[in-house]
Order: C-alpha cells, then sequence, then structure tokens
C-alpha cells in the first residue's frame, strides 16, 4: 500500500512537471522569452522576421514539421493529463506507454522543429526532457512493481549459494594434513621417475639458455648496428626474428614432446592413487610443483648457461669484428623478456598437453600404450601422388627469384613429405604384404605394421629436422661464409641521391675535401610493394629504386671491372623492359624488387612513391615491366641489401621520356594530369632526385663529410617522409659496420638453430626408445620364450632404430640436393662459388650425420642394454631396470 | 535329517537377506565408450552395458562371468565408480552416485571399496609395506597407525618377511597378496576383485581365492569378483552372467560347491 503511494506520487510527479515544462516561457525567440505555444504562434505569425538573425540562417521558414512537433507535444500533454487522472482514480490504463512513445516521437523530431527558430538551449533540451522523464517514470514504476521479487530472487540465490558451499564443505570435509609417509612415498615415486623428470628439465634448460644466449646476443648487438627497423625488413631484430620463430616452434614442439611423454608416464604412475581415491587438487598439486621447480630451476641455470654462452659469443664476435666495436651488456629487460619467452612456450605446451593432464582416467592411461594404429587404406596412390607432386613442384617453384625462399614454400613441401612417408609408406607395406618377403621380414617390419602412424609421424618429424638443419639454416650459415668481402661490395665512398640543387653543396665538398665526383642521370622508380608481407587491399608499402639509362649502366660496369665487354640488354624504347641490378650479397636471399602478387613482372612507377595508390584502383601508374635480364651483386652499392636502391635500367631513348614525366605526373596518385593548369611544382607535381653522385674520398675526411651530409639530408625532406629507410646519401663505412654486425648475427643464431635442431632430433630419438622401452622388453621376453637368438634379437632392436636415422637422412640428401640447388639457381650463384659454398656445407653436412650417427648408434646400445640382459633372456615385465 | 538341515540354513539364509543393506544398486545401467578411429573415420559409439539391473547386498559374495568382451571388467568399474554410467541409477550405500562430486567418489574409492586386479597395479616405485599402506596415507590417517594396520594385513596374509622387497621382487601369488591387503587396508565395505587369479598358476590362485573366501565369510565383507574361471566363481555365493551386456542369468548358490561348479558350468555352454 505504501509502495503503491509512494509509485503514484512519484508518477504524478515527474508528469506534471513534464506536462507544465512546454507552459513555460523558457523558450527564447527573436530575442523575447516565450512558452512553447506562444513561440509557435509567433512564428506563425510573424514568419522569419520573427526570429533572431542566427536562426534565420538556418531556418528556411517552412513552419511544417514546428507544426507537427506542437501537435505531438499537445497530444503528450493531454495523454499525461489523462495518465495522471487515472492513476489517482486508481485505474491501471498504461498510459504511460502512450505518452513516452509520443516523447520520443517529438525526441526524432527534435531537430528540425521549433529548436530551428529558439536562441537558447531550451529549443533543443525540451524535447529530451519530456522523453527522460516518461522514461524515468516508466523504469522507476516497473522496478518498484519487481523490487520485493527480485529482493527475494536474490536473497533465494544467495542463500542457495550460501547452502550449496556449507554443503560442499560438509560433503568434501577432508580435514588434517597428509602425513610424512605421504610425503615421503610421493618423493620416492619422483625419484624413482627421475630419469624423466631429468629429460623434462634438460630440455627446458636448453630453451631457457638458448632463449637467453639469443635475446642477450641481441641486446649485445643492437647498440653496433645502424637501425632496428625489422618491422619493415631491416637490420638485426628481422635476423633474430626470422631465426627465433623456427627455433621458437622447435623448442615448443620439443617441449610439447617431453611434457607429454613426461605426463603420459606420470598420470600411468599415479593413475592408482586416483583409483585408490586421491583428491584430484591434491594430484594437480603434486603436478603442479614438479612443473614449477622445472621452471625456476630453468630460469636460474638458463640466466647461468645463458651468460656463459654470451661470454663466449663476446669473445668470438671481438676476435671476429676486432675489439674497435662496443658491445651492449646484459640488462635486467634480458631477464624479463627470457621469463617471459618461458611463460610463453610454457603455456603453449601445458595447452597442448592439456587432455593429458585432466585424464587421469584409469583405462584411458592403461589403453594409451597399447592402441592399436591402422594404416590407411583407401587413395593410397592419389594420397602418394599428390604428396609426390607437392614435393617436386614445391622444389621447383623455390628455384624461381620471384619464390623469395618462402618459408611457407618449404612448409608445403613438408606437407608433401609425410604425405608421401605415410600414404606411400603404407602403400609399400601393403605390397610387400601381399608378397611372400612379408613373412621374411615379419618381425623387422612390425613396429611399422603395428603403429604405422607413430613411425610416420617421427619419420616426417625427424626428417622436417633434418631437412631443416641441413638445409635451410645450413644455408645461412655457408651463405655468409661464401659472401663477399663487405669491402668489396662498396666501390664508393658515399653515394648521393640529388637534384640539381645540390649542386652547390656537391661543388663545396669537391673543393673543401678534394672529393672525387661522378655524376649520372637517374629517375626515381617506385614499386608498389616493398614487404614480403601480404598487406591484401591496404595500401603497401611503396619501395623505391634507382633508375638510370643503359649508357650509365655500362658506364658503371667499366668502372668497376676494367675489362668490362659491353653487351646490349635488348631493352626497348616504351620502358617496358627493364634490366634489373638487385644489389645484395651472397647471404641475401633471392627477393623481387616489387613483392606484389609475387608476380615475375614488377610494378614500376617512374618518380617518387605515390601515397594514394592502391594495387586495386584502375590507376596505370605502376606499369608492369618485363624483366629482360637481372643479376645479383653490387653496381654502387649494397646499401639497402636488395630491399630498396636497386638499380633499373631502361633503355637510353624511355630514360630521356622518364627524365621528363615528372612534369606532368601527379605526385599523390601518379597519374598524369591532362590540364596543364593544374601542374604545380610542389603541390601536384615534384621533380624528385635527377642525378646520382658517386664520391670518392680521402679516409681522413670520411667522419667530417658524413657531418656535412646532414645538410643534403635537411634539403630533401620531402622525399625522407615517405619512408625513412630511404636516404640522400649512404655512407661506406657505416653500411660495412651494419653489414659486419648483420653476418655475425646472422651466423651465431642460425648455428643456434641449427644445434638446436640437432639436439630437438636426438630427444626425439631418445622420447621415442624410451616410451617404448617396457613393450620391447615384453617383447623381447616373449620371443626368447618362442626361441629366437639373442643377435636375432639385438639386431632387430638396432635395425628398427636404425631406420629412423638412415630413412630421414636419406629423405634428408635428396631433399637437401634439390633444395640447395634450387637456391643456387635462386641467387644466380657462379660455378666458383657453389664449389665455395660446397667445400664449407660438406662439413656440416658431415659433422651432423657423423653427430646423428654416433648418437644414434649410442642409444641402440643403451636400448639393447636395457632390453637384454647379459644372459640373452628378456627382463621379466614389470622388473625394475632403472 | 540332511534335508532337514538344509531347508533351515535356507530360512536362515532368507532371514539373513532381509535383514541385510543394499551395498550397491543398478538401475537400467547403461555404459557406452566412443570408439576413436584411427583412420579418420567418424567416431564410433559403442553400448558395453545395456540397462542392467540388480542389487548386492551386504556380505555377499558375487561372481560376474561371461565371454570376453561382455562387459565385465567395465561393469566391475562402473561399479568401482572408476567410470560413470552413460544412462540410469547407481545407487552405493543408498547414495546415487549422479549426486556426487567426483572428490566425494575419490573419498569412496578411498574408504569404502578395496580394489584387486589381475596384473595387481602395485607401484613399483614403492615397497611391499608402502603399497599396503597406500590407501591409509592417503586418508590422512596417523603414520603409527598405518604402520600397524599395514603389519597386521601383512601378518594375515603372510607376507610379514616380504615388507621391505619391492614389487618386481615378488612371484604373482605374493603380488596378488599384497594387493588384497592393500584392498582390505582401510576396512572397506566392498570388495572389487577383477580376475583376481587371471594371472597366477593354480596353486597362488588357490591361495587368492581362499582369501578372498575368509574376506567374506569371516570379515563379512562383500565382494564383488569378475572371473573366467568356474572353479573360482564357484567360491561364489551368487553368479552373474553377462552376454552382449545383458544379465543372461543371476544364478544363486543353494548347494554343495561341486554341485554349484556342474551348474555353472552348464550356464557357461550357454554363453
Amino acid at each position: 500500500m505504501k509502495k503503491d503511494r509512494l509509485k503514484n506520487t512519484i508518477t504524478i510527479f515527474l508528469y506534471i512537471a513534464a506536462i507544465i515544462v512546454p507552459l513555460l516561457p523558457l523558450f527564447s525567440i527573436g530575442g523575447k522569452s516565450y512558452a512553447l505555444y506562444q513561440g509557435y504562434s509567433h512564428v506563425k505569425e510573424l514568419g522569419m522576421d520573427g526570429v533572431s538573425e542566427n536562426a534565420a540562417q538556418i531556418w528556411s521558414g517552412d513552419i511544417s514539421l514546428i507544426k507537427v512537433q506542437i501537435v505531438i507535444v499537445l497530444l503528450y500533454q493531454v495523454v499525461g493529463i489523462c495518465y495522471v487522472l487515472s492513476v489517482l482514480l486508481k485505474k491501471n490504463l498504461r498510459l504511460n506507454i502512450a505518452a513516452m512513445v509520443l516523447a520520443l516521437i517529438n525526441l526524432f523530431l527534435a531537430q528540425d522543429g521549433i529548436e530551428l527558430v529558439t536562441d537558447n538551449v531550451m529549443g533543443t533540451i525540451f524535447p529530451l526532457i519530456l522523453g527522460l522523464l516518461s522514461v524515468i517514470e516508466f523504469f522507476i514504476t516497473k522496478m518498484m512493481d519487481v523490487w520485493d521479487s527480485a529482493v527475494k530472487m536474490a536473497k533465494d540465490s544467495a542463500r542457495e549459494d550460501r547452502h550449496q558451499k556449507e554443503e560442499e564443505k560438509r560433503r568434501l570435509y577432508f580435514p588434517g594434513n597428509y602425513t610424512e609417509l605421504f610425503y615421503g612415498m610421493v618423493w620416492k615415486n619422483f625419484k624413482y621417475n627421475w630419469r624423466d623428470y631429468r629429460l623434462l628439465l634438460m630440455c627446458s634448460m636448453v630453451m631457457s639458455s638458448l632463449s637467453f644466449a639469443g635475446l642477450g646476443c641481441y641486446q649485445m648487438m643492437a647498440g653496433v648496428h645502424r637501425a632496428e627497423n625489422f618491422l619493415i625488413g631491416q637490420g638485426l631484430g628481422l635476423i633474430l626474428w626470422n631465426a627465433m620463430i623456427p627455433m621458437g616452434v622447435c623448442i615448443v614442439f620439443l617441449m610439447v614432446f617431453v611434457l607429454v611423454f613426461y605426463l603420459k608416464k606420470w598420470v600411468e604412475g599415479y593413475s592408482i592413487f586416483v583409483t585408490l581415491g586421491i583428491r584430484k587438487k591434491t594430484l594437480y598439486i603434486m603436478m603442479g610443483l614438479e612443473i614449477l621447480f622445472c621452471f625456476l630451476f630453468s630460469f636460474l641455470t638458463g640466466s647461468l648457461l645463458g651468460n656463459g654462452i654470451l661470454l663466449l659469443l663476446r669473445k668470438v664476435i671481438y676476435k671476429a669484428m676486432g675489439q674497435g666495436i662496443s658491445l651492449m651488456g646484459v640488462t635486467a629487460g634480458t631477464y624479463f623478456k627470457m621469463l617471459g619467452v618461458m611463460v610463453v612456450i610454457y603455456v603453449l605446451s601445458l595447452m597442448a598437453t592439456r587432455d593429458i593432464i585432466q585424464d587421469f582416467n584409469l583405462i584411458t592411461a592403461a589403453t594409451r600404450r597399447i592402441r592399436r594404429e591402422k594404416m590407411p587404406r583407401k587413395g593410397l596412390t592419389a594420397v602418394t601422388a599428390v604428396g609426390a607432386l607437392l614435393l617436386f613442384g614445391t622444389a621447383a617453384l623455390y628455384s624461381r627469384l620471384n619464390s623469395h625462399e618462402s618459408i611457407y614454400l618449404v612448409g608445403v613441401f613438408f606437407v608433401g613429405l609425410f604425405l608421401l612417408v605415410r600414404y606411400g609408406g603404407a602403400m609399400c607395406l601393403r605390397r610387400e604384404k601381399a608378397r611372400s618377403a612379408y613373412f621374411a621380414n615379419l618381425m623387422n617390419h612390425n613396429q611399422l605394421y603395428h603403429k604405422s602412424k607413430t613411425a610416420s609421424w617421427y619419420l616426417a618429424a625427424l626428417s622436417v629436422l633434418y631437412i631443416c638443419g641441413m638445409f635451410y639454416f645450413a644455408f645461412q650459415v655457408v651463405s655468409v661464409l661464401v659472401t663477399e668481402e663487405p669491402e668489396s661490395l662498396f666501390p664508393y665512398d658515399f653515394i648521393c641521391i640529388a637534384d640539381e640543387g645540390d649542386d652547390a653543396f656537391l661543388t663545396g665538398l669537391e673543393e673543401k675535401y678534394g672529393v672525387k665526383l661522378a655524376r649520372y642521370p637517374m629517375v626515381r622508380v617506385s614499386n608498389v610493394d616493398k614487404t614480403e608481407k601480404s598487406e591484401g587491399m591496404q595500401p603497401r608499402p611503396q619501395g623505391q629504386q634507382i633508375g638510370i639509362d643503359e649508357t650509365t649502366f655500362h658506364r658503371l660496369k667499366k668502372e668497376l671491372d676494367g675489362g668490362y665487354r659491353k653487351e646490349a640488354l635488348e631493352l626497348d624504347k616504351e620502358g617496358e623492359k627493364v634490366y634489373i641490378v638487385h644489389q645484395q650479397d651472397r647471404s641475401i636471399k633471392a627477393q623481387p624488387v616489387d613483392w606484389t602478387y609475387n608476380s615475375r613482372k614488377p610494378f614500376l612507377h617512374i618518380g617518387l612513391p605515390c601515397v594514394y595508390y592502391t594495387p586495386d584502383s584502375p590507376s596505370e601508374a605502376f606499369m608492369q615491366r618485363e624483366i629482360a635480364g637481372e643479376e645479383i651483386g653490387s653496381l654502387i652499392g649494397c646499401f639497402r641489401q636488395g630491399n630498396l636502391e636497386n638499380i633499373i635500367v631502361f633503355s637510353d631513348e624511355y630514360f630521356k621520356k622518364a627524365q621528363e614525366m615528372w612534369r606532368y605526373t601527379n605526385i599523390y596518385t601518379g597519374d598524369p594530369i591532362e590540364n596543364e593548369a593544374e601542374r604545380i611544382e610542389g603541390v601536384t607535381i615534384h621533380q624528385g632526385p635527377t642525378q646520382l653522385v658517386l664520391i670518392h674520398a680521402e679516409a681522413e675526411y670520411a667522419d667530417d663529410i658524413e657531418r656535412e651530409m646532414e645538410q643534403l639530408e635537411a634539403n630533401h625532406t620531402y622525399e625522407a617522409k615517405y619512408d625513412a629507410e630511404v636516404k640522400s646519401h649512404y655512407s661506406k663505412k657505416t653500411a660495412i659496420s651494419d653489414m659486419e654486425t648483420e653476418h655475425m648475427m646472422k651466423l651465431i643464431v642460425n648455428w643456434f638453430v641449427m644445434a638446436v635442431l640437432l639436439m630437438a632430433s636426438m630427444f626425439l630419438l631418445y622420447v621415442k626408445t624410451a616410451s617404448e622401452l617396457e613393450e620391447k622388453k615384453r617383447r623381447a621376453e616373449f620371443l626368447n620364450c618362442m626361441g629366437m637368438r639373442r643377435k636375432e634379437r639385438i639386431r632387430m632392436l638396432k635395425g628398427e632404430l636404425y631406420l629412423f636415422y638412415w630413412l630421414p637422412a636419406l629423405i634428408t640428401v635428396f631433399a637437401v640436393f634439390y633444395f640447395t640447388a634450387a637456391t643456387f639457381r635462386a641467387r644466380m650463384y657462379t660455378g666458383e662459388v657453389i664449389k665455395d659454398y660446397l667445400s664449407h656445407a660438406v662439413w656440416i653436412w658431415f659433422g651432423w650425420f657423423l653427430i646423428e650417427g654416433v648418437y644414434v648408434w649410442l642409444l641402440g646400445l643403451w636400448e639393447v642394454r636395457k632390453v637384454e640382459e647379459k644372459d640373452g633372456r628378456g627382463v621379466k615385465a614389470g622388473k625394475k631396470n632403472r | 535329517m540332511g534335508e532337514e538341515l538344509k531347508r533351515e540354513k535356507r530360512i536362515d539364509e532368507k532371514k539373513t537377506v532381509v535383514k541385510r543393506k543394499t551395498v550397491i544398486k543398478a538401475e537400467e545401467l547403461y555404459r557406452d565408450y566412443t570408439k576413436v578411429s584411427q583412420s579418420g573415420d567418424e567416431p564410433e559409439n559403442i553400448r558395453v552395458l545395456k540397462g542392467l539391473s540388480f542389487s548386492v547386498k551386504e556380505q555377499d559374495f558375487v561372481g560376474i562371468m561371461g565371454k570376453s568382451g561382455c562387459g565385465k571388467t567395465t561393469l566391475l568399474k562402473t561399479l568401482g565408480l572408476i567410470d560413470k554410467p552413460t544412462k540410469g541409477k547407481l545407487y552405493f550405500g543408498g547414495k546415487d552416485i549422479k549426486t556426487l562430486w567426483s572428490d566425494e567418489l575419490a573419498d569412496i574409492r578411498r574408504r569404502e571399496i578395496g580394489f584387486v586386479f589381475q596384473d595387481f597395479y602395485l607401484m613399483d616405485s614403492l615397497s611391499v609395506s608402502e603399497n599396503i599402506m597406500l590407501p591409509m596415507v592417503l586418508d590422512k590417517r596417523e603414520v603409527r597407525k598405518c604402520i600397524e594396520k599395514g603389519r597386521e594385513y601383512a601378518k594375515l596374509f603372510g607376507l610379514s618377511h616380504l615388507m621391505k622387497k619391492y614389487p618386481y621382487e615378488l612371484s604373482g601369488g605374493e603380488k596378488q597378496r599384497v594387493a588384497i591387503s592393500r584392498a582390505l587396508i582401510n576396512d572397506p565395505d566392498l570388495i572389487l576383485a577383477d580376475e583376481p587369479t587371471g594371472n597366477l598358476d593354480s596353486k597362488s590362485g588357490k591361495v587368492v581365492i581362499d582369501a578372498l573366501e575368509r574376506i567374506n565369510g569371516r570379515m563379512k565383507k562383500t565382494i564383488l569378483m569378475v572371473t573366467h574361471d568356474p572353479q573360482v566363481a564357484s567360491h561364489c555365493k551368487r553368479i552373474i552372467f553377462l552376454k552382449d551386456g545383458v544379465i543372461l542369468e543371476d544364478l544363486r548358490r543353494r548347494e554343495s560347491r561341486e554341485e554349484f561348479y556342474e551348474k555353472i558350468i552348464e550356464r557357461m555352454k550357454e554363453l
């Protein structure tokens, strides 16, 4: 009752307020205050003359919409009065809904209504006031209606929650602490499984050490390097990033593998605890503690070992690059970054092994070991053919320069490899089964039949690791070893990309420092996409290259090599054909000048980059040109390692035309401006650099000239605005220092990755052997009973293990041969360079196979020792073997 | 005279049956498994138990028999609260297990059920005494009591001299006696045995089955035992025959062990 009275009072108060508002003289029109209806009459009577100057500017004089608003407000007031009366008479007519709808319509019309003619804000806010009052009234009354039940529900829910918690507490009451006996047993079991835990510790420690060393190395060398702009494809960051990603993948893969192996064993070991009724929380805590300890231990040992590795690297770098360079030290940031990397890897690994952690089911744990794997039966030939197609197709594509040695192609190759191993292998085994040879190899090939899936995965994974190690990363290492001396790649001390405005500056240099200048005509050439990343339809960061004519090209070649013989480049007058010099050293991967759609024909524009151009626009500013010929090497200097400032050679005739193109080319769109009046220098057109200045200077003035060059940069801010990596001058000294640092970094990180891959392959084999040990012991016992000789059993055991060495090795030999040849072709290595490459690479290949071979041999001995006893009998199932 | 005695005995048994509490009761019990294909085919749903209804009273000694793959072990694991039923109701000590939380099920397994497995399921990392004490230790019981009880059961089953040995140093029969001691140490109401003599020679098997009979007779424990062996099964008071996941017959022993054995052999022919 009291609540109803309060509700009615609120309703009446709010609605009376809403009804009164339009009747108050609050609306200022033409300098006077009016009530709403008065104001309307005033405007209706006087029209434009009745409103202020400001209002007259926005009001058209049309009164019809104001009229509609007035009618709506009137209706609102009538309905509001009726509603107030109905409330007073205690009739529930729901008129507040109708009033609210009218208020909202009024709000909707407000912009074109009385607001147009009022001088104060009242015209704007009064519909809002009506709307708000109606809405507030509606919700307050509704809330008051449901308030009691809502409060009751909330109380009930809270009571239920409390009750449930109490119930839970009562039913799950398990007081007290575990006794020392329990901890003793857990400790004993932990010690019993120490070998498996040690493996996990070792893997984690390797991961943390390498992460620390990698990050520390980056930090150490960052100070030596000119710029860090790896997001657009430059610098040490990119080198580290390129190596860290596969290394990270490899480590995650390894961690997941070892964790899965460890947790499988753990769950098997502790599933009896579950059967006997241990609380799961206790088990999780036990497992969590083991993992946490492993994490902390690896963090500490990783920091120590990582520091050791860095110390060693520091010495190596000083030895290789001289004491002149200053290497940065490791900071707290490195430790934090390492912690971050470790957390990410642990989280990823634990997520991958989540199902196993959650699954303490006795049956699953028991049957996990004896799961039989079916060999694929359907579509063997077709899938094998697809696999072979992928293998050969990707390797063929890889040899093309515009495939830019894509890691994705290598990825597709691995997919093909897996299909070939899994399905091709199944096809061979099925064929073997159909022949009498099957019985001769019954035991030797048993694991391939019985565990075909696992065997395929292991074979494919090992092959992938071998191929990555011996081709992909070995190539990075060897290509640095066979690359040109940095000094030979920079024939000039300074390069200036200048225009006529710089003549005075250049002459000044000549006079002041006695430098020798060689000036050649050039045009700026832009390409649509300078990054490997696919941007979709987004505007892409455009690249900038140096365009010269054929005559200049020959002259520059002659400058480099006195014995150079001029040969026509077969270029055309229309500029459709170009000759490209990719200015990069041998350690840099083959890459196109323009990355658009990975096309073999680059999209090139004469002039500076066009900000508003996108590849999907109909504009023809960027003409697709045919490559008449190309070479990889240095013509004026590898200052941007093939990513920018490559040389684009046009025919002399076209070059002349190109020099004049800036006069009518829109600098934003790249399209020609037809109307001459619209060609305004500095606004719609801009000339850009016109001369390529090559400078020889005395070494003693190098630093002074470098300082002077700052002025040149200041004169060319327009060009620098688009891309900070493109400069007006480049210096040999800085470039050589950067190049040496990059080479060193490349060597270090790729050696790291190779070491990680080698270890990963060893871990993989160890885990495989260790996880199958029990099964093999039982089999040995069985075969012993069946009368199989010890020698034969050992031969079989070793044969099974060695298969996982020689088959991936064989696959690797073919793959490495194929891919290495493809890369030689893509990078245009000469016969001499290839010979040099092979003379280095052969030691890596040999070393890898030797280490792996010795390891497999030792692993074989260990396996035999575990499975077979000295007297030749198999060990009894379940007998302690540790 | 003999007939008279037998009749009196039956009446006594009936009276006892009326008084005895129900330990386990299954109503329309179903249990499915999802078989995940390795060849990438759709996962297959396999119904192992198909609507079983029965109850087991206190001090019963129930054997479960049937061909391989008929669902014996699945039934035992479901009754042992290791697996949850897919459908139907299962009551343990009058409690519907669907209403229990997983930790409550763990508590029941720890305190009210003892498990004996065909492959013993002992922890190689722990000694015989530790294996026996394990359920008490998991129940946070006092160390002194654990040791006392462990010794008591070891003595009872002739294992006192083996207390410091490890499972891999024992014979099959010894291992199984350790497992039985472990199953009994928390004084559970129910013992679940999955082919306890399956891995043993006849002599060791005899020792184990005698022990179980003693546990049922003297210690008044309820036993549910899966077995293939009619000789072993003849020690039970009741046999549930399973065929393709359904109860074929619920046979009760009302005669001598030899006659019961003959009856079991007869029934086995029908399986």
